[in-house]
């Protein structure tokens, strides 16, 4: 039951920050320029935008989350079930952000996010012997199976 | 034969969506490197452990390129829909299955090359979608 409350923290807390990094940046107008100064402006920029703060700190819960889930929660289930997050972000996206969200882009994500599921799925459950992965064994994980996360948490690349 | 001039937008996120993908595979790559010669927290003193991550030559560039790959997503906010954004940068599961294969010599199973495929393919149909279908401060939607 807690893995499950866990995976649900940890895609809404994803899925809210992209939003608010969406809502954010998309309110200021285009970003431009990146040379060296304009690299400069865009951090000062993104860093003083309160949603994107905000979108930083959903960022910041869902990586203590899923850190959580990988200790309770075999690696087969947990990084595949955040996948979900493309389908919540792409409804976020259509009825919160307002984006017209054509069907080819409905497709593109459903086969995303199934590619995504088999990607890790099958490269966790076939590391160990009974295909039982945690990230507490070594060698428990591959980097090509749990390294691209969408939340990009170092911790859970430590084989 | 004439060449229509690409829109500069649409040129803009290619760019940024290849920077993001590049960054968050090798990111990942490096700091998997670096965390594969680190050793067990619980087995050393919090201060050897911490000398160990800022002396190791992959996991400051690592954590570099995954600094990159936030700044260049946000700023990809900043003009294209989250609806686009987020599936296309996807793309780095695809490359990073390659470079565990090629780069780390991982055992990769046919199931994940399916994956990498049908990532590919939903990649291929978000982009043949418009980069943003909303007007930004200022602009008509590209």
């Amino acid at each position: 039951m807690m893995q499950w409350g866990l995976i649900l923290l940890t895609v809404c807390c994803s899925s809210a920050g992209d939003i608010l990094c969406a809502r954010g940046m998309s309110k200021g107008g285009e970003l431009s320029g990146f040379g060296p100064s304009g690299i400069v402006r865009a951090i000062r920029y993104i860093v003083t935008r309160r949603l994107v703060i905000l979108g930083g700190l959903c960022y910041a819960t869902a990586f203590f989350s899923l850190l959580t889930l990988l200790s309770v929660a075999p690696l087969s289930i947990a990084v595949p079930a955040t996948a979900l997050g493309f389908v919540v972000d792409t409804i976020g996206a259509r009825f919160l952000l307002r984006e017209h969200v054509p069907w080819k882009r409905w497709a593109g994500v459903l086969c995303v996010t199934a590619g995504v599921i088999l990607t890790v799925k099958s490269g966790a459950a076939t590391n160990l012997p009974g295909g039982k992965p945690a990230l507490s064994s070594p060698r428990a994980a591959t980097v090509s199976s749990v390294s691209p996360v969408r939340l990009g948490h170092p911790a859970a690349i430590q084989r | 034969m004439s060449f229509s001039r690409p829109n500069p937008r649409v040129s803009k996120t290619i760019l940024f969506i290849s920077v993001a993908v590049i960054a968050n595979s090798f990111g990942n790559l490096m700091l998997a490197l670096g965390m594969d010669s680190m050793p067990a927290f619980q087995h050393i003193p919090l201060a050897h452990y911490l000398v160990g991550l800022l002396t190791n030559p992959f996991l400051i560039p690592g954590a570099a390129l995954s600094a990159v790959y936030t700044l260049a997503q946000i700023s990809l906010f900043s003009w294209a829909d989250l609806s686009f954004v987020i599936p296309c940068t996807a793309s780095s599961y695809a490359l990073t299955t390659m470079l565990g294969e090629f780069v780390l010599g991982e055992h990769v199973h046919w199931a994940r090359w399916l994956g990498v495929i049908l990532i590919t393919g939903g990649v291929v149909l978000v982009a043949e979608t418009p980069v943003t279908t909303k007007p930004h401060p200022g602009e008509n939607p590209a």
